[in-house]
């Protein structure tokens, strides 16, 4: 993976310097908190309901794990035994003091990692497809571009003070995992006609209070233009997007009052002065960052490649490889998802112990490396066939062996109402429950594929637009309520769930999703998940069984 | 029947960010129990102004006055302010004495 140069290094050490004195000089009085705010924002540190949080940057999703157990240190030491990864492949600590955050600032950079571009109407942490560089059918590895557009983007002086935040997402499979349309530049890595790699740009999608699945701005962009296409896009946005209205700030608001084809003329009229501007990156700079991603050196030895496995007349073992494995480029070897949602338990919280027997079973199973999903899993992408075995009972015995990636307890959810500012509503009781209630392994492996994800209020980090079944959690004359929206996807063919009708208290809520879950294994044709059924037979059948008794 | 008028005023430390309540002397404490209660909206406005001089002494943040619905226990009406009262409801054994 990538590593610091001295320039990177200087770069960071530099700004955690320039933070401690801004916090010495707020403690002191010498900044006020109107003028300190825009300032912690920029160093991801944030005061919600309890405490300061401090939001720490995991670009494109990949760690060591040596920085895994500074992660796991941080938790310790300066939080309160515990981390939260996020939906954008970040984590976050809720309980931080501001006296302290200039030292975790300075114990990240240590191990090349900081907190900048996770806060502020500036281009946020660059995220990827959680599988990059191991999926089976990839382009190439996504994140040589990712870690191109971190480079360029960070402390960007023409875009450091844009319209509203900017998030951008890379992937360069078929199998879109990184949800590329829901950002507000989406890029998809595919072949052009002469079978070499270039770019699908997306712009303008999104999620919170108005969503929109990103329309193609740019088809098969070449490679070598990435830099200065996105330049031109960023001046339109920065130009034309609204200032005078927070919501509607977003360039989706932009592309869609244009339109796609006027927004991307405009882009195309920008970018024949910005390709002239020598932003585009040299190549021995772009081949100097693709070779940090070189793939690792694989074993290639028989018991690896044999298709006979230890331990598969274990059926528990087999239903976490069903579920928890996936197939990797390397022949021999696995995708490993560990999965962050123990029944009952809270997505996406991973203990101090937990990150750092993940960062031992990294070292041991998966050539040190440590991926974050922004569905709140963690992935160890580099694991033996042979050894699978052996890894599960380990992960078994750390209580992280819960075979249910992709099924109905995977459920995504942001901290709501229980830890957020923003929040209206609580998110993670009622996952909770939703986990509990199917916490039967057989009947979640029946009932297949189905994404379930949930936000506290209107912003959407729980992604409920995208969920299979998506959930909404609103205040209602200060009663909790919730609305639930079904036949949303942020995979490959993205699309915005619908609101199935009048929404139900946290009591009902649960019982409503049963309903739907049931309704569903009533209807479904054989084989046919969750999200196909929807979409043949609509919202009506759904509508007609959960508010029938009502 | 109208609305009974009782109000507290709370915020964050500066310093770590925990929430606390305005005791009528003018200090800061983790608990709602020595937390002063206004009955009137003059009384709100008196508490305010111990509150911002605070602010400017950098001792707290973002005070504000909150609706109590039991005078005697000082709940918070507010469900958003009851979390912050007591911690995350999904975390018990970090929940802060009331």
């Amino acid at each position: 993976m990538y590593q610091y140069d001295a320039y990177d290094q200087a770069m960071v050490d530099t700004r955690v310097a320039e933070f401690r004195d801004q916090v010495a000089r707020r403690l002191s009085g010498a900044l006020s908190e109107e003028h300190f705010r825009p300032l912690r924002l920029l160093n991801g540190l944030y005061l919600q309901l309890h405490a300061y949080m401090l939001r720490v940057a995991i670009p494109y999703g990949t760690l060591t794990s040596r920085q895994m157990r500074t992660l796991a240190d941080i938790a310790e030491k300066y939080d309160r035994g515990y981390g939260h990864f996020t939906t954008r492949q970040n984590i976050q600590y809720n309980w931080i003091k501001l006296e302290q955050a200039p030292d975790i600032l300075a114990d990240l950079a240590a191990v090349q990692m900081h907190a900048i571009q996770t806060s502020g109407n500036v281009i946020r942490n660059v995220t990827a497809d959680h599988f990059a560089g191991v999926a089976k059918d990839e382009v190439e590895d996504p994140r040589i571009a990712a870690e191109i557009i971190r480079q360029w983007s960070t402390f960007h002086p023409e875009f450091s003070f844009l319209p509203r935040k900017f998030k951008i997402a890379v992937t360069a499979d078929t199998k879109d995992r990184a949800a590329v349309k829901f950002h507000d530049i989406g890029i998809a890595i595919v072949k052009d006609a002469k079978g070499a790699p270039a770019y699908d740009v997306y712009v303008g999608g999104g999620m919170g209070r108005t969503p929109f699945v990103a329309p193609l701005i740019k088809s098969k962009l070449p490679k070598t233009e990435l830099l200065s296409y996105l330049d031109a896009t960023l001046r339109v946005y920065n130009r034309y997007g609204r200032r005078d209205n927070i919501y509607k700030a977003r360039i989706k608001i932009l592309v869609d009052a244009l339109g796609p084809e006027e927004f991307a003329r405009q882009v195309e009229d920008e970018w024949q002065l910005t390709r002239q501007e020598h932003i585009n990156l040299p190549p021995e700079e772009e081949a100097r960052i693709r070779a940090f991603f070189a793939p690792p050196a694989y074993t290639t030895e028989a018991a690896d490649l044999a298709a006979n496995m230890p331990g598969t007349n274990d059926p528990a073992f087999r239903a976490w490889l069903s579920t928890n494995t996936h197939a990797h480029k390397a022949a021999g070897y696995s995708i490993v998802t560990i999965s962050l949602k123990p029944i009952g338990g809270i997505p996406g919280d991973a203990s101090t112990a937990e990150m750092n027997r993940v960062a031992d079973l990294a070292d041991t199973y998966s050539l040190g490396e440590i991926r974050v999903t922004h569905e709140q899993n963690l992935i160890l992408p580099h694991v033996r066939r042979s050894q699978l075995h052996a890894l599960w009972t380990e992960l078994k015995t750390a209580g992280l062996a819960v075979a249910n990636a992709g099924l109905v307890t995977d459920i995504i959810a942001c901290p709501g109402l229980d830890y957020c500012a923003l929040a209206n509503a609580r998110s993670i009781p009622i996952a909770q429950r939703i986990s509990e209630r199917f916490a039967d392994l057989d009947r979640q492996h029946s009932v297949g594929e189905l994404k379930i994800k949930i936000s506290g209020c209107i912003n959407a980090c729980g992604h409920h637009h995208a969920g299979h079944i998506g959930i909404l959690g609103v205040d209602r004359k200060g009663e909790e309520f919730y609305q639930i929206l079904l036949g949303g996807s942020g995979a490959e063919d993205a699309s915005i769930g619908t609101i199935l009708g009048p929404g139900f208290s946290a009591d009902g809520v649960v019982d409503a999703v049963e309903t739907i879950v049931n309704t569903y294994v009533d209807l479904r044709q054989p084989g046919e998940p969750f999200l196909a059924a929807v979409r043949r037979v609509g919202n009506g059948p759904f509508k007609e069984r959960l508010y029938a008794r009502v | 029947m109208s609305k009974e008028f009782a109000k507290i005023i709370t915020a964050n430390r500066l310093q770590d960010g925990a929430v606390v309540f305005l005791t009528s002397e003018g200090a800061w404490a983790e608990s709602t129990q020595a937390a002063a209660v206004a009955r009137t909206p003059d009384d709100e406005t008196r508490l305010l102004t111990l509150a911002a001089a605070s602010v400017k002494a950098c001792r707290v943040v973002d005070p504000n006055a909150i609706d109590v619905s039991a005078l005697n226990t000082r709940e918070p009406a507010r469900l958003r302010e009851r979390i912050r009262q007591v911690g995350p409801t999904v975390r018990p054994d970090l929940a802060r004495a009331i």
